[in-house]
């Protein structure tokens, strides 16, 4: 819910007052007692704005530090509608996981692997 | 030693193949109080088991609540482990436990983990069977009338509320009251009910205190009833998820022997504090609150788990599972909603009252309220012969029991039942962790009902019984004892022989006077 307030308070004002909106914003999560759950507002707001932009949230994880050509290499891979994060995660031990609007993933780390010859 | 494995790791590395494609993965995105809620996983369904990949090792959960944006789960391992954003997996699988021989005899949680201490459970794990803890009743065409008696070694309920395999019968009263040891004794007398086929027994022990529990085990385990018992124990330490799953894992287990034709008894000890563990997780999973903020399907949860009791017909084995639900009621209130829902389910109930039991009359059950609906067509022939005035007789005996005190001036015949009403109200009364088998059931009170005793003042009972069920025992255990057991009937010449001994006994005790 506070994900499309968010969205549509943004949407109906111009961009030199949307940082005004958004410090509003916080003020009322904050004044609901809901700032533990920022986190999950701000995944849901990136969510919907990816989708209402017509493309979906990718999330790109590499286990160590990339080189920007290669993160652009990869990024090219998608739509220019989708919203491409990049994360290091030192977890996956060796190689690369990627999670498309937190629901599919394709996961080609040497953690999955060790996980799957050991478990 | 070290090599061996070496080599075995060099060999699944060799042989391990991998092909990586898209997966559907959910998102833990809140989680707390043993339960989490999960993004993601759409096509998931209710009751599959789930696996969320947590710091280090896979914790199982259960998909409860499928919503629109969310899956409500319960965690089945350590809730503790799992945190916001850990990715979870479907399984495809829906929540089984592996049912067989070697779980006879052990001690397991409700997820089939062995919690006795003496190891793995299965040796040969290819043997042994998922069943699913969650499963269909049987239907009536595959069911068969309930016919075989399932004789507790209570007297006041084999004599009167007779259960069947097959039947599901309620143990309801207050805290205190010798719910337990009724259902102690069933297990314990299944070892010298003979002439019929073994029961495997299965205690489900639902949060209860630890103490309680490892006492029930060192006695069955004293008495040699281990030996065909298997104890589920979910204590009141352990999570209300397990709480939950307890009694469904006590029926998969009892179903499994009952597929193999062979007979179980499950006991659910109890069902108040498991409906208790079904409200916390109901209300955690944000479920609408019902009366006594008990869930609305709180009624289709004891009634699907209770109808999965069943005799089975021939073509199925002929098997059977006989549920003993268990009740406490808090200060005598049966009208409680969990009470009313588990009778209206059952086949009967066996009522204890606290009232009886400070009196001392034990087993305190109150006789008028007990009902069984199903059990007198599978009781013996011997016992219906003899019991059929027993329950006649005591509800006289109830009505003058008021006028007890005024005993020298009412007339002969009331004074007759009143005195009739005393000693077999004597006879009845038994102490616990000592189930009399059903044959010397039969003879005592038939030699009470047949007015043997009535010169016999009510202290002098106890002594009487004790020591002419000895001397049938030395004297009369093949034309007695062991014919009523064989046969399951006082024909004519068991009965003018036991007639004849009961003189003979008499006799005996009048001349050492």
């Amino acid at each position: 819910m506070y994900a499309e307030a968010l969205i549509g308070a943004v949407d109906k004002i111009p961009g030199s007052a949307q940082n005004m909106t958004l410090k509003r914003f916080l003020g009322v999560v904050r004044k609901n007692g809901d700032w533990s759950g920022l986190r999950k507002i701000l995944v849901a707001t990136r969510m919907m704005l990816a989708r209402k932009a017509g493309g979906r949230v990718v999330n790109l994880e590499f286990a160590r530090g990339v080189s920007d050509g290669t993160i652009s290499k990869f990024s090219k891979a998608f739509s220019h509608k989708d919203h491409v994060e990049v994360e290091i995660n030192p977890r996956l031990v060796a190689g690369m996981r990627i999670t498309i609007d937190g629901e599919k993933e394709l996961d080609n780390s040497l953690q999955r692997k060790l996980t799957k010859l050991f478990t | 030693m070290s090599y061996d494995l070496v080599e075995k790791l060099k060999r699944e590395i060799e042989g391990f193949k991998d092909e990586p494609g898209f997966e559907k993965i959910g998102t833990v995105v809140e989680v707390g109080d043993g339960i989490a809620k999960i993004s993601g996983l759409r096509e998931a369904l209710s009751q599959e088991l789930l696996s969320i990949e947590a710091e280090g090792h896979h914790v199982p959960a259960v998909a409860f609540n499928l919503e629109e944006n969310f899956i409500g789960v319960v965690i089945l391992g350590e809730s503790h482990a799992v945190k916001t954003g850990d990715r979870v997996r479907q399984t495809g699988r829906i929540l089984s436990i592996k049912a067989g021989d070697e779980l006879i005899g052990r001690v397991v949680d409700p997820l089939g983990e062995p919690l006795d201490g003496k190891g793995v459970i299965f040796s040969k794990p290819e043997k042994a069977r998922d069943y699913f803890l969650e499963r269909r009743a049987p239907s009536v065409i595959v069911r068969e009338s309930v016919k075989t008696p399932l004789h507790t070694g209570v007297k006041s309920i084999d004599a009167m509320t007779p259960i069947g395999r097959g039947q599901r019968e309620l143990i309801i009263g207050d805290r205190q009251t010798g719910k337990t040891s009724i259902v102690l004794d069933t297990i314990l007398n299944q070892k010298q009910d003979v002439g019929r086929p073994p029961v495997v027994c299965i205690y489900v022990a639902i949060g209860q205190k630890n103490s309680k529990i490892a006492k029930i085990i060192k006695t069955l385990e004293e008495a040699g009833a281990l030996e065909y018992t298997v104890i589920v124990s979910a204590p009141a330490s352990a999570a209300a998820s397990l709480q939950y799953l307890a009694p469904f894992a006590g029926c998969a287990i009892g179903e499994f022997f009952m597929d193999q034709g062979r007979d179980a008894l499950v006991i659910y000890d109890d069902l108040s504090k498991h409906a208790d563990a079904y409200r916390e997780l109901s209300l955690l999973l944000r479920r609408p609150p019902g009366r006594e903020a008990y869930p609305g399907d709180i009624f289709y949860l004891h009634s699907r788990l209770l109808e999965r009791a069943a005799k089975m017909d021939k073509e199925r084995g002929g098997g059977s599972l006989t549920a003993l639900p268990i009740i406490e009621t808090k200060l005598g209130d049966v009208s409680a909603y969990i009470p009313t829902n588990v009778i209206s389910i059952t086949d009967g109930q066996i009522y204890l009252e606290s009232n009886l039991f400070y009196q001392g009359i034990r087993p305190a059950v109150n006789v008028g309220l007990s009902v069984s609906r199903v059990g007198s067509a599978a009781q013996t022939k011997a016992m219906k012969k003899v019991a059929s005035r027993l329950r006649l007789e005591l509800a006289q005996f109830r009505e003058l029991q008021a006028f007890v005190q005024f005993a020298s001036d009412l007339d002969e015949n009331t004074r007759k039942k009143i005195k009739r009403g005393e000693l077999l109200t004597e006879v009845l009364k038994q102490v616990d962790g000592n189930p009399v088998p059903f044959e010397k059931q039969v003879v005592i009170l038939y030699a009470t009902l047949q007015g043997f005793l009535d010169d016999l003042p009510k202290e002098a009972i106890k002594p009487f019984e004790a020591q002419f069920i000895d001397y049938l025992e030395k004297r009369h255990r093949d034309d007695v004892l062991a014919l009523i057991q064989t046969t399951g009937e006082l024909g004519e010449k068991a009965e003018n022989s036991l007639r004849k001994a009961i003189e003979e006994f008499k006799n005996v005790m009048s001349l050492k006077k």
